[in-house]
């Protein structure tokens, strides 16, 4: 969220119509990630939930914040459930995604049943996986808690996704996000 | 089926053609770098 041209688009009208309609108006992103998949940097990602959030700084000891790391410099902690129950990822893809280039796969509805242990995640039923190919242009919304993966592309093709994830409400004591805040009299407007 | 039964939506058409043109721009830097999962 460093960047201006990525703080614009994710304050946009479009993005924060999408976003308004599931978090409701006092939503406001706290990440920013860019991907891609090509020949030379192409990888399987496996069934997995997004549970870190990036922080400001290093935690230590707030309770129900865990499993802290750093990524790119950048701390991390999984923050409760309640927290991630209350985000929405927006993925914006810049190129055509189809069967060949790796896109997302998703067991519909798995974000129902909170952080998924390993056994938990080998029991849900794989044959409900739903493959998702999407245009460019298209936007995918997210839970967090969504079980997902994706398979490596098998086309030369880019297959690049800006990933903007949003929040409604700050975090406890000294944790706070690496990007954005709720301010008291927010109404929809983007505080970053 | 919503979003908030499935987890998951797909928006077609969401941004125009020009949006992403110049989103595609934007990320052109992050290929020079060889960057492909970056924090932006």
């Amino acid at each position: 969220m460093a960047i201006p041209a990525i703080q614009e688009l994710s304050a946009s009208a479009p993005f924060r119509d999408l976003v308004r309609h599931v978090l409701g108006p006092d939503s406001f992103a706290v990440r920013a990630l860019y991907f891609d998949k090509i020949p030379d940097a192409n990888w399987k990602v496996p069934w997995h939930q997004d549970l870190t959030v990036a922080v400001h700084k290093r935690v230590s000891d707030e309770p129900g914040y865990g499993a802290r790391s750093v990524k790119a410099g950048v701390p991390h902690v999984e923050p409760p459930v309640s927290v991630l129950e209350q985000m929405l990822a927006v993925r914006i893809h810049l190129d055509d995604c189809g069967r060949m280039n790796g896109p997302l796969r998703v067991i519909p509805g798995s974000h129902k049943f909170g952080r998924l242990t390993a056994d938990q995640q080998s029991a849900l039923p794989k044959d409900r996986e739903v493959s998702r190919t999407v245009r460019r242009g298209d936007v995918i919304l997210l839970r967090p808690l969504l079980l997902h993966a994706s398979s490596a592309a098998q086309s030369s093709a880019h297959r690049r996704v800006i990933h903007i994830e949003y929040a409604v409400c700050n975090l406890p004591g000294e944790v706070e996000w690496q990007h954005g805040r709720l301010h008291p009299a927010q109404t929809g407007v983007n505080s970053n | 089926m919503s979003l908030a039964e499935l987890g998951y939506a797909i928006v077609e058409q969401s941004a125009t053609a020009e949006t992403a043109d110049r989103l595609i721009e934007l990320t052109k830097s992050f290929e020079r770098s060889g960057a492909v999962v970056r924090e932006i």
